[in-house]
């Protein structure tokens, strides 16, 4: 029996093991790679304190830093959840795990173009995250494939870095807010390339080349580039969540702002869940919360009365 | 007056540079008012053990001089000065420092928090002189001394645990006849024989005139007093928002703390589409609220910059619909 039972393996899970451990509670990451979304980015400059730090290397230090705090790890998927008398019960791989509260942490996954070359460019020039990769483009050329408010979002972002944006369209417009196309119409470096789709990407050991399929005149075309922004949504796999915890409409894990599910005693957080925005910061954020709700849910159902601040246990100076 | 500029940030803990690292990166060109004391509540700390990504931990002041320039490196430009006047009221919103008046589209709160004082003339006096706020910073100081704690909540009984390390004796001061504190904290307090818990008693007054020599505290429900002879004394009754500078002019909740309107205001903004939504938006549209000077719960560094970086996305949104 643990405690606290933590289903991912990114920034969310091991930041919401760190703080759970520091509260004393006995916890079990299960995770089915190590990493998460932060893997594909090779290079992290806005995570503060940070002055630039690989994804992964972000990620593999988060864990390292909850080991201290006696954090358990199992490398499994989880398939089923449920909830008994005294807590929850996880099956992963044919075992079965209890704890006394959950924190779902297993993000998201961005959705891919599914063309040949996709595989090999991700974190190469192939990017799933304008906000994360943008800055890294400044005075270089990029393509995006998007579809509505993210893609003009995206375009609209990539406008003031690169030298040149391409956005493609399926159609002879993009389609989105109003008031986001207008912004686009109004940037020089931006081009619309209507009526395409992109059959391939080539490159050596970056990406070079976008290859076009026209939709009209089914004529096939080369884009020069140096980067790629895919921006079609992003997947989340909560199937084995369905029946009992609330999801939105793209299945993901409705939170209130303690980071709390519609089941008490499961929380969530990062990129599983209906925030807002995905950055590593705010998902860490999110993360610390969710740990320290769960230690206030378990306490409070022991009989205590949950959190005093974490500050109180930093050493100070003088 | 200067031209209007895009972007206010107010504060230089982790919500306010975490804010600036974003909202710098984003091409915003943010001012950010650090204020005469900067770094906000790590700077009073040693070794932070929680901060993600540092497993050997970090220095607090390193931390936050890593911020600092990670913020500058993108952009930010950073002004040592206190913000004096605060006004909102119409666009562009202005506020006042020592360098004068400032224009700007958009605003982040980002001013934190203070632990709270008692409000004695002599208390203020004594302070740094045997009266603190911080049993963490100064307890070593009071090795085999006599002291008292003020205070009855949780943090109150962490404080006073610790200090047993250190000093003789420690008496718990309670104004009530109840604790706050949960009864764990409390039941490790009772049962540390260094520990006395007082109940029904309030400090009337700090004696001494250089240095702290003594107590006069009062029972509230006999009225009697009397005067405890202590070195040292804590302050333990929780902390308070930096938020005098925006009071009546966005709303703040009970405590003071700033409220922030996101999903209360979904509604509205959804005329905007579905992307403009602010989850860090306070009563009044173009100013936003991240860290401490929000969230008086979970109140980590960490939670603080998550905040930070969710007002600055906020903002760049904000400007880019709302602010054309």
């Amino acid at each position: 029996m643990y405690d606290l039972i933590i289903i991912g393996g990114g920034v969310a899970a091991f930041t919401s093991a760190l703080f759970a451990g520091r509260r004393g509670l006995k916890v079990l990451v299960v995770a089915k790679d190590i990493g998460g979304q932060a893997n594909w980015t090779d290079l992290i400059e806005n995570f503060p304190g940070h002055e630039e730090i690989g994804g992964h290397t972000l990620v593999s230090s988060i864990k390292e830093q909850a080991e201290r705090w006696g954090l358990e790890l199992v490398h499994a998927e989880v398939d089923q959840l449920k909830a008994v008398d005294s807590g929850f019960v996880i099956h992963a791989y044919g075992k079965q795990y209890k704890a006394k509260a959950v924190i779902l942490a297993f993000g998201k996954t961005p959705r891919d173009l599914e063309v040949p070359g996709e595989q090999e460019f991700k974190g190469k020039g192939v990017s799933y995250c304008s906000n994360c990769d943008g800055p890294l483009f400044k005075k270089k050329t990029v393509v995006v494939a998007g579809y509505g408010d993210i893609g003009l979002d995206t375009t609209l972002l990539l406008s003031r870095f690169a030298k040149k944006v391409y956005t493609l369209s399926k159609t002879d417009r993009l389609a989105g807010h109003p008031g986001l196309v207008k912004a686009v119409g109004k940037k020089k470096n931006v081009e619309l390339v209507p009526h395409v789709q992109i059959q391939a990407l080539t490159g050596d050991t970056a990406l070079k080349q976008v290859h076009l399929l026209n939709l009209q005149t089914n004529q096939q075309s080369i884009l020069k580039t140096d980067g790629l922004f895919v921006e079609l949504g992003y997947v989340v796999h909560s199937e084995f969540l369905q029946g009992l915890v609330d999801l939105d409409e793209q299945g993901q894990v409705v939170t209130d702002k303690n980071q709390a599910t519609s089941v008490p005693g499961i929380f969530a957080a990062g990129d599983a869940t209906d925030s807002t925005y995905k950055q590593a910061v705010i998902t860490a954020g999110e993360a610390a919360t969710a740990a320290l709700a769960a230690y206030d849910w378990i306490m409070e159902r022991m009989g205590g009365k949950g959190l005093t601040s974490d500050w109180t246990q930093i050493k100070r100076i003088k | 007056m200067t031209e209007t500029q895009k972007l206010a940030i107010i504060g230089s803990g982790p919500a306010g540079l975490t804010a600036a690292i974003y909202a710098a990166r984003a091409g915003l060109n943010p001012v950010l008012f650090a204020g005469l004391t900067y770094g906000g509540q790590l700077m009073l700390t040693t070794e932070v053990e929680n901060f993600p990504g540092f497993p050997n931990g970090i220095l607090g002041p390193e931390l936050m001089a890593n911020m600092i320039k990670q913020a500058e490196r993108f952009g930010t430009k950073i002004l040592y000065e206190d913000v004096t006047q605060f006004d909102v009221s119409a666009q562009p919103f202005k506020l006042t420092s020592d360098s004068g008046e400032h224009a700007f589209q958009s605003v982040i709160i980002a001013t934190g928090a203070s632990s709270l004082w008692l409000g004695l003339p002599s208390e203020e006096k004594l302070r740094g002189r045997g009266v603190s706020s911080c049993a963490t910073c100064d307890g070593a100081f009071f090795r085999n001394k006599d002291i008292v704690v003020v205070g009855g909540g949780d943090a109150a009984m962490e404080e006073a645990t610790y200090l047993t390390k250190f000093a003789s004796k420690v008496t718990m001061l309670n104004r009530s006849g109840k604790l706050r504190a949960s009864e764990i904290m409390a039941e490790r307090a009772r049962q540390n024989p260094k520990i006395e818990i007082v109940m029904n008693t309030v400090v009337e007054e700090f004696l001494g005139e250089n240095k702290l020599e003594g107590v006069r505290v009062k029972n509230v429900q006999t009225g009697e007093t009397q005067v405890m002879n202590v070195e040292g004394a804590f302050i333990a009754i929780g902390h308070k928002p930096n938020t005098d500078i925006f009071r009546g002019k966005i709303d703040v909740d009970e405590l003071g703390y700033v409220i922030r309107k996101g999903r209360e205001n979904e509604a509205k903004v959804s005329a905007h589409g579905a992307s403009a939504h602010y989850p860090s938006a306070t009563s009044v549209p173009g100013v936003f609220v991240a860290g401490d000077v929000h969230d008086h719960h979970y109140r980590q560094a960490i939670t603080a910059a998550g905040m930070g970086c969710m007002a600055a996305l906020d903002v760049e949104k904000y400007l880019k619909m709302d602010q054309g």
